[in-house]
């Protein structure tokens, strides 16, 4: 029975009881929907018109001036699909005028969408919800409308309006937020799609809300029978708007998936909605499930494609043209213009006009991504976007089927559906989507097509298509065209072979666009086939010649197919490790491939029997240049090669892919600049370990060349004084006893020497004083000894950072609360671990706690205790240089009255070195001993404890972690003791100064990797350089100010240091800017920063040289004036905006002294 | 007996060190802390035993070399390239970790032992999970000795 037939005449009982029932009971939505279940489908049309007349209330209100927000009453108990389309078109039928209304309001929508009438689009939305109120349907298109006309902030204020206004978040709420989240101009489709269905799948949803809700928001176009039953029960809650686009959306869902066994109730329900409702779609889903009393063909969109079947692209483009501005909806039309446009020689811009609304943008952008520009992705993803968020309009939907099938490798490709659907979505059908339609889409299309114009062109192919057997002649359609249908007949029918046959007949067709269609059916065919082996070579041909068309080439599926056969097939070929980058770079995969690509780009290398890249130009003219050329390019990487047998160290790789590079450039010229940008990066990653490592090794330093100069006054004449004593005879005891120490040394006894001592004189007392004066000078001088460089470059942070690194890198140590002292809860892996119970979070917390405070106790021990010189007040300084009375002896044996003071100076300075190389061996063999194993307790400890608290497992990750940390913690180690060996000069390489601020930078970021530097304005010129001598010294300095940055910036995890380097004349000027926790000055930090300042200027900064913990301005001025001879050239403070500046004034060639 | 250990950890490379020269008699042990170090090792020497750590750098840190690409998934490389290379040697992981790799590529060690045993059936033992304060896994690692050493004598 249909909907609209009338109620029964003579009521039964059970119809009267109904009646009853729902004007007396309370519960009148669960009388309704036990009757949908009670009663036969029969009475549906009575039932719903009885109860709007009499018991409208059981309803929801079907035109609500504004959509019951946080409120949906319950959906209907389920019923089969097959009601719930009787029941919808029954209750919807009861509003047929309103909703022809609604149509007729909306005719004019697309055209003025498409032209950028945007106030008229907003006026007609208006007029509809005045007329019939609200509904999700007007929300799910003001939102794009409001993005496109007035930006984010206005669409974002319409969505959070009616979700905000709402108590409880219900479906409208949701829906709207995440239709809104789609409209965002800066989300892309498929985050969308990722995001979303993440998010939606961790929802607690009933299973048939969770369909409605991705019904609407992804939105869905290929549903099950009973998820569409589901999606209509929940629109059934919904104002007649909504539930009546949902009526025809669901229809045409079921009729593009060919559920046969519903298609005479959807010609039921849509034949007696037709009669009260004028809409377009119903026309064309019923002309598509075989309804012959109903045509959707239109003549100029028929006739247009036979112009473009019939090869005359210029009339086909200009007639599309001309249509498409009256019918911009009709994707016959643009599917015709866009393939014309392509195919055309006259190119679009010649046939089009310069328009920039909508529409035209959509043709330009639509005849890109068909001719496969290379903008083509992004143009793609642009219209992909539009069409998602446009999708109740029907121009949107056939513009999504087109941008999929033309993104498809797949011939054939259904995009899930949605190629399908959209025919049925479009109120006129264009011909020549239809091969990706199934048999009886294709023959009810053919059936029309004959009817409405038997002579046509597109009749033909209809015929073609749909027989599978007869092709058009080439006097009727192109040989291109003709060679498609060919090709997709063969393909459809599984014969592989022909299709293998026609797709490389139409290869060679002179039009690009044929020939991108053709390696779809190649390459599928070749699969089909079951020859993986030549599919895959045919696709690394096809994506080297042509980058951007990778989506058209079946990669994916080629490797799905990939088995050892082929492996053995193509070991040694240059396409196998070309196939395993495209995969590793188009395929999501969890295995990135690098084994494979590492191991077939060492088969390539052996069987042209070379073992590294580079060594390969000598046979490149045997090979295939462009595969060459992106073989070393893409794969001939520093990550592949690093594995390599042929490689004893990184830097070898890293000088392999320099070659590499070169090699490049020759070959490839076109990519030149390229090449040589990444070789510069490389130099310069190289140049910034080296100096690197120079600076390492010049932490023990003592500045010999300040102490000769320190001395040349007081010293000096004090040794003139000794000299000449020594040359009037004066007796400083006669050297027999040195030889007789030295005969008992030879034979073993040491004390002989410590026995040694000098007679209690005058002149011994003067020789005494300047050795001690000397040691001082070599071991404490404020400006250029041992301990003011230890201060600097080891204790100053550097040490106490460094050792820190691993452990903060895991989380596993926490920074002191500034106000108490205390150290700071471990959040980070209570958090991280999940822990649940109170106690067990707290004992872990103390357990990590206790640890850093241990670590940190070793570590200040190190720094306060033993890394110093010993001297009172520092008696377990390791830096020992006690000079016994015998060594002065030993030393005054040296002197001669005719000795100058230099060759004097020579000889301390050397017994000195002596003493310190000494120390440093046993610093080393402590390193690698106590503190090893000192702190490798501290860890063993930590790790048994936690394991201790670990009775099921939850904690192994902290497990883990602290095992890892052990590792690098030990490594760590290594790297600082290598610290401790004599300084080396940094050479005279000169150098950049930006080549020292990197230096710097890189050195904080060994113990804060996040930290950042910013060069504004740079360029260097030859004249610019340093002597290489003076990098260590400018490398402290950017090390403190950038150590301040990293320490004090407000940016947690992200320091910034905003660096910016003026040249003039004669100076360099360099200022760092960082933003610090407070956005204004704060006075104490203020008043701080004065007292220092003023200290420096009142020279009370060598007192402070030896002292660490503070801003370090005392250590930079100190490496200023004396190391660089620079006085005056240090500023730093607070900008009104709470900003820290430090500046730099530097002199052209700062001397080298 | 000749053993070749693959191990960046000092500490570990230590104990497991002097646990083996102190199990069976002779025992002989080339200790490599990478990647790189452990194949060249293994392609220019004979061993009748090779222990893997899994995580590992890909050359060995020093004072000029940083290490390279850390290689989460080192152990199981050098198990590939005997494959590949044809060296058939027993081979046990030693590992402190129940997990490797992170995000997506995170595997249990349970996931790694049973894709190994699948990848590698010919040489591959078995894996032993060691920890500082436990003395269980010198147990399991002296029956894969035992185990190596009887096949030896047959």
């Amino acid at each position: 029975m249909a909907p609209h037939r009338s109620p029964p005449s003579n009521l039964t009982p059970a119809l009267l009881d109904f009646r009853k029932k729902l004007q007396t009971k309370p519960n009148k939505r669960g009388i309704l929907s036990d009757a949908r279940i009670d009663f036969h489908p029969r009475f549906y049309a009575h039932l719903a018109r009885w109860t709007l007349l009499n018991v409208p209330s059981a309803f929801v209100e079907p035109f609500p001036r504004k959509l019951q927000q946080g409120y949906q009453p319950r959906p209907l108990r389920p019923v089969n699909v097959y009601r719930e389309f009787l029941w919808a078109a029954s209750y919807l039928i009861n509003f047929g005028e309103s909703i022809d209304r609604f149509l007729r309001l909306l005719d004019t929508y697309p055209v003025t969408f498409l032209h950028n009438d945007y106030s008229a689009c907003q006026d007609t939305l208006d007029r509809v919800e005045k007329e019939f109120g609200s509904s999700l349907w007007l929300i799910k298109n003001r939102l794009p409308l409001l993005q496109t006309k007035d930006g984010l902030e206005a669409h974002k204020q319409y969505s959070s309006n009616i979700v905000n206004e709402s108590p409880i978040i219900g479906s409208f709420e949701y829906i709207t937020h995440y239709v809104s989240v789609r409209n965002e101009p800066s989300v892309t489709p498929r985050n969308f799609w990722n995001n979303f269905l993440r998010t939606h799948e961790h929802q607690t949803l009933p299973p048939d809300l969770a369909v409605y809700l991705r019904f609407h928001i992804e939105p869905a176009f290929s549903l099950s029978q009973d998820e569409i039953a589901a999606v209509l029960r929940h629109e059934h809650c919904s104002p007649v708007i909504d539930f009546y686009d949902t009526f025809i959306r669901t229809a045409q869902i079921a009729a593009s998936q060919h559920y046969d066994d519903l298609a005479p109730i959807l010609r039921e329900v849509l034949r007696s909605l037709s009669t009260v409702v004028n809409d377009k779609r119903i026309a064309t889903i019923l002309a598509l499930i075989g309804e012959p009393r109903v045509t959707a063909l239109d003549r100029t969109s028929i006739e247009i494609s036979d112009d473009f079947l019939g090869g005359d692209y210029g009339r086909a483009c200009e007639r599309a043209l001309t249509a498409i501005e009256v019918s911009p909806e009709d994707q016959g039309i643009l599917d015709t213009l866009t393939r014309s446009a392509t195919t055309s020689p006259i190119s679009l811009p010649d046939l089009a006009p310069s328009s920039s609304d909508l529409l035209h943008t959509i043709i330009r952008q639509m005849a890109s991504v068909r001719a496969k520009s290379k903008s083509h992705p992004d143009q793609a993803n642009q219209l992909l976007k539009l069409a998602i968020n446009n999708n109740s309009q029907s121009w949107a939907l056939g513009l999504l089927a087109i941008v999929i099938t033309e993104r498809s490798s797949n011939p054939m490709e259904s995009g899930q559906g949605i190629v399908q659907f959209s025919l049925m979505a479009a109120p006129m059908m264009g011909v020549l989507s239809l091969r990706h339609q199934s048999p009886a889409v294709q023959a009810n299309y053919a059936a029309l097509c004959t009817a409405a114009f038997p002579t046509a062109r597109s009749t033909e192919l209809a015929n073609a298509l749909s027989s599978s057997t007869e092709l058009p002649s080439e006097s009727v359609i192109t040989i291109d065209e003709k060679l498609v249908t060919a090709c997709a007949i063969s393909f459809g029918a599984m014969d592989y072979r022909t299709a293998l046959e026609r797709a490389t007949a139409l290869s060679l067709s002179n039009a690009p666009y044929y020939r991108q269609i053709a390696i779809r059916y190649a390459t599928h065919s070749l699969l089909g086939l079951n020859r993986i082996g030549d599919c895959i070579r045919l696709i690394v041909d096809h994506v080297l010649g042509n980058f951007h068309q990778q989506n058209i080439v079946p990669i994916e599926a080629a490797y799905a197919a990939f088995d050892e056969a082929t492996e053995a097939e193509l070991a040694g070929s240059l396409e196998l490790p070309i196939f395993f980058e495209l995969v590793a770079r188009y395929v999501q995969l969890t295995d990135p491939l690098d084994a494979r690509r590492r191991y077939a780009c060492e088969d390539f290398l052996t069987r042209n029997g070379v073992g590294r890249p580079s060594q390969i130009s000598c046979s490149t003219d045997v090979l295939d240049q462009r595969k060459l050329i992106y073989f070393l390019r893409h794969l001939c990487t520093e990550a592949v090669m690093g594995s390599s047998l042929e490689f004893r160290s990184s830097g070898e790789v890293t000088h392999e892919r320099l070659k590499i590079l070169q090699l490049l450039a020759t070959l490839d010229q076109e990519h030149v600049e390229n090449y040589q940008a990444e070789s510069k990066t490389l130099h310069r990653k190289l140049m910034i370990q080296e100096r690197l490592r120079e600076v390492d090794q010049s932490k023990i330093y003592v500045d010999l060349d300040s102490i000769r100069k320190a001395t040349q006054t007081r010293t000096l004449e004090s040794y003139n004084r000794y000299v000449s004593f020594l040359s009037h005879d004066f007796d400083v005891g006669a050297f027999q006893d040195i030889q007789e120490a030295l005969e008992l040394v030879s034979k073993g006894s040491l004390d002989a020497i410590a026995r040694l001592t000098l007679p209690k004189n005058e002149i011994t007392a003067i020789f005494e004083s300047i050795i001690g004066e000397l040691r001082d000078e070599f071991t404490i001088g404020s400006k250029h000894g041992l301990d003011c460089y230890l201060s600097t470059r080891i204790r100053h942070g550097t040490f106490s950072a460094q050792l820190r690194r691993p452990l903060e890198s895991s989380g596993i140590i926490t920074e002191r609360d500034y106000r108490t002292d205390e150290y700071k809860r471990n959040e980070h892996w209570i958090r991280q671990l999940n822990v649940q119970d109170q106690p067990i979070a707290n004992e872990i917390d103390a357990l990590l706690r206790n640890f850093s405070a241990e670590f940190d106790r070793v570590i200040s021990r190190v720094v306060n205790e033993h890394l110093q010189v010993r001297r009172p007040g520092k008696m377990d300084g390791w830096f020992d240089f006690t000079i016994v009375a015998g060594q002065v002896r030993f030393l005054s044996a040296l002197v001669r009255k005719d000795l100058p003071f230099d060759e004097f100076l020579n000889s301390v300075f050397l017994f000195l070195m002596n003493m310190l190389e000494g120390n440093l061996e046993k610093i080393q063999e402590f390193f690698d001993t106590k503190l090893k194993a000192e702190l490798g307790a501290l860890v063993d400890d930590l790790q048994i404890a936690v394991e201790s608290l670990d009775r099921d497992g939850h904690l192994r990750e902290l497990t883990n972690s602290i095992v890892s940390m052990r590792t690098e913690l030990f490594i760590v180690i290594d790297r600082i003791k290598d610290w401790f060996s004599l300084s080396h000069s940094s050479g005279n390489e000169p150098f950049e100064l930006l080549d020292a601020v990197e230096v710097a930078a890189q050195s904080v970021r060994t113990f804060r990797p996040a930290f950042r530097t910013v060069v504004e304005s740079y360029s260097c010129q030859e004249e610019w350089r340093f002597a290489g001598a003076q990098l260590p010294s400018l490398v402290d300095v950017f090390f403190i100010i950038f150590d301040n940055v990293s320490r004090h910036s407000g940016f947690g995890e992200t320091p910034t240091a905003e660096i910016k380097i003026e040249f003039s004349e004669s100076t360099i000027s360099v200022t760092v800017t960082n933003e610090c926790r407070s956005q204004v000055p704060v006075p104490s930090l203020v008043e701080k920063v004065m007292e220092i300042k003023k200290a420096i200027t009142n020279s009370e900064h060598l007192s402070a040289i030896s002292r660490e913990g503070g801003s370090g301005f005392h250590k930079i001025t100190k490496i200023l004036e004396h190391d660089l001879g620079i006085s005056g050239g240090l500023d730093f403070g607070f900008e009104p905006d709470g900003r820290f500046v430090t500046s730099l004034a530097l002199p052209y060639r700062i001397s080298d002294r | 007996m000749k053993i070749l250990v693959m191990e960046d950890d000092e500490n570990k490379r230590a104990k497991v060190s002097d646990f083996l020269q102190g199990s069976v008699a002779p025992i002989t042990v080339e200790v490599t802390k990478s990647l790189q170090s452990c194949l060249r090792a293994l392609v220019g020497h004979d061993f009748d035993l090779v222990i893997l750590d899994m995580s590992v750098p890909t050359f060995d840190i020093g004072p000029d070399e940083p290490g390279g690409r850390p290689q989460p998934f080192g152990g199981r490389e050098v198990l590939r390239q005997m494959g590949r290379r044809g060296i058939s040697v027993p081979v046990v992981v030693l590992t402190q970790f129940d997990r490797f790799g992170e995000g997506d590529d995170m595997v249990t060690l349970d996931a790694l032992d049973a894709q190994l045993r699948t990848d590698h059936p010919k040489i591959y033992r078995g894996s032993v999970y060691y920890n500082v304060s436990t003395e269980g896994w010198k147990e399991v690692l002296m029956e894969h000795l035992i185990s190596v050493l009887s096949n030896e004598n047959l």
